[in-house]
C-alpha cells in the first residue's frame, strides 16, 4: 500500500507547510521541494519496473529499440521538465517555470528531428529524380 | 509472410507504446510536442518496409543521429578525443623520459669506454639522443638515434693514480680532486632544438681543443664512431677547463 505513504507524506507536509507558512515562508517552500523530490524518487523506482517491463515487451515483438529509447527519451524529459516547473511554480516563479517548460519541448523536439530527417530521406527517394 | 507479421507487431506495438506514453504524460503543457514525435515514430514505422527497401540499416543511422546529437550537446563527460589526447600527452611524456634515462645509460657506457681506450679521464660525456623524425607520432615506431656527444676530458696534470679510481664513487678525504661533476644530458626532440644543438658544439669545438690533445680527440672520435655508429662531425671533444663543460 504504498499510496497510503505517498498520500501520508503529502498530507503531513501540507499541514507542516500551512503551519510554517506564517512564520517563515522561505522554509514553507523548502519542505514543499523536499515533499515533491521524495516522492518524485519514490515514483522513479517504479517506473523503472515499468521501463523493463517495456523493453521485454518491445524486445519480443520485433520493434527497433531506438524507437523504445525515444519514447523513453520523450518520458523522461516531459516528466524532469514538468517537476522542475512544478517546483519553481511553488516558489511563485512563474517566468522560470514557463522557461523550464520550453526547454523541455525543445528537447523533445529535438529527438524528432533525426526522425524527420529519416522520412525526408526515404521520400525524396521515392521521387523520381 | 514473416515479415508482414513483424511489421504489424512492430506497427501495434509502437501505437501501444504510444498510447501508453500519453496516458503518463505529466501534464498537457507538453502534449503536442509529446504527440508530435509520437506520431512520426508511427510514421516511421508504417514507412519501415519501404525504407529498409531503399535504404539499408534505418536503425542504425537512426542511432548515429541521436549520438551525434548528444555529443552536440556535450552532457556525457569527457569525450573520447579528449582521452586520446590525454594519452598522447602521457604517452610523449613516457617517451621523453625513457629517451632521458637511455641517453644517460649511453653516456656512461661511453665514458667507461673513453676512459678504457684513451686511458685518459672523461670528465663528463654529454649525450643527446633524439627521435627520428616524421614517425614521431607513432610512438613506440619511432627509432633514437643519437644526435650529438660532447666528450669533456679531464686537463692532464690530474695525477693518474685517480685514473683507477670508479667515477660514481666520490673520492672522499682527497682534497685536491674536484668530485666528479653529473653528467648533463638533454634530450630535446624539438627541431628548432635540434638546430641549436648542432650549433652549439660547433662553436665551442675549435676553441677547446688544444694542440696536443687534438690527436687524442681524434682517436676517441674514431672510437665512438667504430662503436657507436656515430658521425664524426656530431662528436665533440673538449679538453679541460670546467666552465666548458657546460654547454
Amino acid at each position: 500500500m504504498e499510496i497510503i505513504q505517498v498520500v501520508g507524506l503529502g498530507i503531513i507536509a501540507t499541514i507542516l507547510i500551512l503551519v510554517v507558512k506564517e512564520q517563515k515562508p522561505m522554509f514553507a517552500f523548502l519542505l514543499a521541494a523536499a515533499t515533491g523530490v521524495m516522492i518524485f524518487m519514490f515514483l522513479m523506482g517504479k517506473i523503472g519496473t515499468v521501463i523493463s517491463e517495456l523493453e521485454r515487451m518491445a524486445r519480443s515483438s520485433g520493434v527497433e529499440m531506438i524507437y523504445l529509447k525515444t519514447i523513453l527519451k520523450i518520458i523522461g524529459i516531459a516528466y524532469i521538465a514538468e517537476f522542475g516547473a512544478q517546483v519553481v511554480r511553488d516558489a511563485g516563479q512563474e517566468n522560470i517555470a514557463s522557461k523550464i517548460e520550453l526547454a523541455g519541448k525543445m528537447l523533445i523536439m529535438v529527438l524528432a528531428v533525426p526522425i524527420i530527417g529519416i522520412i525526408i530521406e526515404t521520400v525524396l527517394k521515392l521521387l523520381p529524380s | 509472410m514473416s515479415w508482414l507479421s513483424g511489421w504489424l507487431k512492430e506497427i501495434i506495438m509502437v501505437v501501444l507504446l504510444a498510447t501508453f506514453v500519453d496516458l503518463i504524460l505529466p501534464s498537457r503543457s507538453m502534449e503536442r510536442y509529446v504527440k508530435l514525435v509520437l506520431s512520426l515514430l508511427i510514421l516511421l514505422t508504417l514507412l519501415s518496409p519501404l525504407i529498409k527497401l531503399l535504404t539499408e540499416a534505418t536503425d542504425l543511422k537512426l542511432a548515429g543521429a541521436f549520438n551525434r546529437i548528444n555529443q552536440q550537446s556535450g552532457a556525457a563527460g569527457p569525450s573520447l578525443r579528449q582521452i586520446m589526447n590525454q594519452a598522447d600527452q602521457m604517452k610523449s611524456r613516457q617517451q621523453q623520459q625513457s629517451l632521458e634515462w637511455a641517453a644517460k645509460e649511453v653516456a656512461a657506457q661511453m665514458k667507461e669506454q673513453v676512459q678504457k681506450e684513451s686511458g685518459k679521464r672523461a670528465a663528463s660525456v654529454k649525450v643527446v639522443l633524439g627521435m627520428q623524425e616524421g614517425r614521431e607520432a607513432g610512438g613506440s615506431g619511432g627509432q633514437p638515434y643519437i644526435k650529438a656527444v660532447t666528450v669533456v676530458l679531464q686537463p692532464e696534470e690530474k695525477p693518474s693514480s685517480k685514473q683507477d679510481q670508479p667515477e660514481g664513487s666520490e673520492p672522499s678525504g682527497d682534497i685536491g680532486i674536484e668530485p666528479v661533476k653529473p653528467v648533463q644530458v638533454e634530450v630535446d626532440m624539438n627541431e628548432d632544438n635540434h638546430s641549436d644543438s648542432g650549433n652549439a658544439p660547433a662553436k665551442t669545438a675549435g676553441t677547446a681543443i688544444d694542440d696536443d690533445s687534438g690527436e687524442q680527440a681524434k682517436a676517441i672520435k674514431r672510437m665512438l664512431e667504430n662503436n657507436w655508429g656515430i658521425e664524426q662531425e656530431s662528436i665533440v671533444v673538449q679538453t679541460g677547463p670546467s666552465e666548458n663543460r657546460k654547454l
